[in-house]
């Protein structure tokens, strides 16, 4: 059967990361998983008296059952969420989606490109690939407004020794590990700047 | 069940209807149709002291019976502050005594939409269905046209009244009641009925192929259905009517087979003080049914709407009811010839107005 009613689960960390931005570490609150969750699935969040909405995993959950999730204020329900703090409850429903089909990346090149808060649900693949040595290379570009638009700060430290990172900026680029780009359609001038060779998987989110 | 062999040996003779619907009282609660003070017939759980109920082919109430089983309101769950518990729904065993093939084909039809769905399921479960074949085609009515009647689908009901005019008994009406089910057949166990023979289970179907000639030419139907799954309609046709289409929902709400609902919550407006002096924000959420032809319902979050025309709304909703997209997942459309539609909708068009228009189109 369906499991419309939420479940709860409890903000046990949140911090700001990124303009607008805030990444939430949930812990489940008197349930466990009961079923597995595969990258690229989402789930929804319901703020009591305020509504529901669908949000990407940042990282699947642990052992603990903990997972994060990278948020961006843009309407109504996220300005309430961005008004709680760590040991408020609210509801979860999930995981929905079929996922995306990363086990089928075997020992090929994969270059992701993400732009903005875009990045937040290709987390869980390129920590997917990091973790289970699938990939022969795994390339990210990752492109931002600004420094202060980039998100998953964190994330991104922990993955610039595993994975070749390139971050560009469109405004104030340059400095340690940014490039300044102005913006292009061409993608094999785009490619070759990067120094990036004969590629089998794409991964492109943009944020839209 | 329904191969012929099971079929006669699970079918009955049936001199006085009373015998049955008192037997089956005994252990459910009786959903019958009777008139209300306006004399509009209808569905109900309650009968008033004064009604005698209505049985029988011809009585087909204006609103099919999915209410007792998809809710037209229901709580979901609620939010005490802390946790987030389900409200299922209470629900005692009711027999409905008397649907009509097409609306048996609904919830049939219902029964796969709703499959997984815990509060549908919750009441279908405590749901035996009592059936009755057609003896005649009703006004507006073309179930033979899409395969939903008028005799009782295989399967759709737990139990199948129908009415053998049986020759040279001078007007003696005998019913065959069949049990399709397992659940049919345990209903009906303590009952010391007559078995039928071969020859009551072929006159049925003489009777079948009666009722089926009586019905006047509906091949627009088909047609419009051809035109519809060849992408051969042009939207100046939608266009024009989607002009008469009030958004008034009456075709949704009536469609036995239409499954649409959205949720909202009530906030408990005084918020309770804990002994930490922090307010308690308490919720219930609640389901009811929607419509696809409502400005809104397609609206999403950031405010983009995929059908703000009248045009579009009313294009997807008869794409729903007739399209070949859906066979795969129901194994047949969405529409059970009812007709439902077209006695309620204000701006006429309804099924049988839209559908001749389609055909008149197209076809020129």
């Amino acid at each position: 059967m369906l499991q419309l009613t939420p479940q709860t689960i409890r903000i046990v960390d949140v911090y700001d990361d990124g303009t607008h931005a805030r990444h939430f570490t949930f812990e489940p609150k008197g349930f466990v998983h009961n079923k597995p969750i595969g990258i690229g699935q989402f789930f929804m969040l319901t703020l009591p008296g305020v509504g529901l909405a669908p949000f990407t995993y940042t990282s699947i959950p642990d052992k603990t059952g903990r997972f994060n999730a990278l948020i961006r204020k843009v309407g109504h329900l996220t300005e309430k969420l961005f008004t709680l703090r760590k040991g408020d409850v609210l509801g979860y429903n999930g995981p929905f989606g079929s996922g995306w089909p990363v086990d089928q990346v075997k020992q090929k090149k994969v270059l992701i490109v993400a732009g903005g808060c875009g990045l937040a649900p290709v987390a869980t693949t390129i920590d997917y690939l990091i973790n289970n040595d699938h990939s022969t290379s795994v390339t990210l570009l990752y492109g931002a407004r600004d420094i202060e638009s980039q998100v998953l700060k964190n994330e991104r430290t922990r993955w610039r020794s595993k994975i070749k990172l390139f971050e560009t900026l469109e405004i104030g680029g340059g400095g340690k590990n940014t490039i300044n780009v102005c913006k292009s359609n061409n993608h094999p001038g785009f490619l070759k700047l990067f120094n990036i060779p004969t590629l089998c998987i794409f991964v492109v989110l943009n944020a839209g | 069940m329904s191969n012929g062999n099971n079929m006669l040996n699970d079918s009955y003779l049936l001199q006085n209807l009373a015998v049955l619907r008192n037997h089956l009282a005994e252990s459910y609660s009786l959903v019958q149709i009777q008139k209300d003070n306006d004399g509009e017939e209808m569905w109900t759980e309650q009968l008033g002291e004064s009604n005698v109920p209505l049985f029988g082919h011809k009585h087909l109430p204006l609103a099919s019976p999915k209410g007792f089983l998809f809710a037209e309101k229901e709580a979901l769950y609620k939010f005490d502050g802390e946790t987030f518990e389900t409200i299922l729904p209470q629900v005692v065993p009711k027999v409905l005594f008397g649907v009509q093939a097409c609306d048996l084909t609904a919830i049939a039809y219902q029964d796969k939409f709703f499959e997984f769905d815990p509060y549908y399921q919750k009441r279908r479960e405590h749901i035996l269905l009592v059936g009755i074949d057609c003896e005649s085609p009703c006004s507006n009515g073309f179930c033979a046209q899409v395969d939903a009647g008028p005799h009782v689908n295989s399967s759709t009901a737990d139990l199948v009244l129908s009415r053998l005019k049986l020759e040279g008994a001078n007007q003696l009406s005998e019913w065959l009641l069949i049990a399709e089910t397992e659940k049919g057949l345990n209903s009906i166990k303590a009952l010391a009925l007559e078995k039928a023979d071969e020859e009551h289970l072929r006159l049925r179907n003489k009777l079948l192929e009666k009722v089926k000639s009586e019905f006047i030419d509906y091949s627009y139907i088909n047609n419009a259905i051809e035109y519809l799954n060849n992408n051969s309609i042009p939207i100046k046709l939608w266009e024009e009517l989607s002009v008469r289409c009030l958004s008034c929902s009456g075709c949704t709400n009536l469609c036995p087979t239409c499954s649409c609902y959205s949720t909202y919550e009530i906030v408990n407006k005084k918020p309770e003080k804990t002994i930490s002096n922090s307010k308690v924000l308490k919720t219930e959420t609640l389901r009811v049914w929607d419509s696809c032809l409502f400005q809104g319902f397609q609206r999403e979050a950031s405010g983009h709407n995929p059908a703000q025309k009248a045009a579009q709304r009313v294009e997807r909703f008869w794409f729903h009811k007739f399209s070949d997209e859906f066979l795969p997942e129901f194994k047949r459309y969405g529409c059970v010839g009812c007709g439902r539609c077209e006695q309620t909708c204000p701006g006429t068009i309804g099924v049988h107005s839209v559908m001749k228009r389609i055909d008149q189109e197209c076809c020129s």
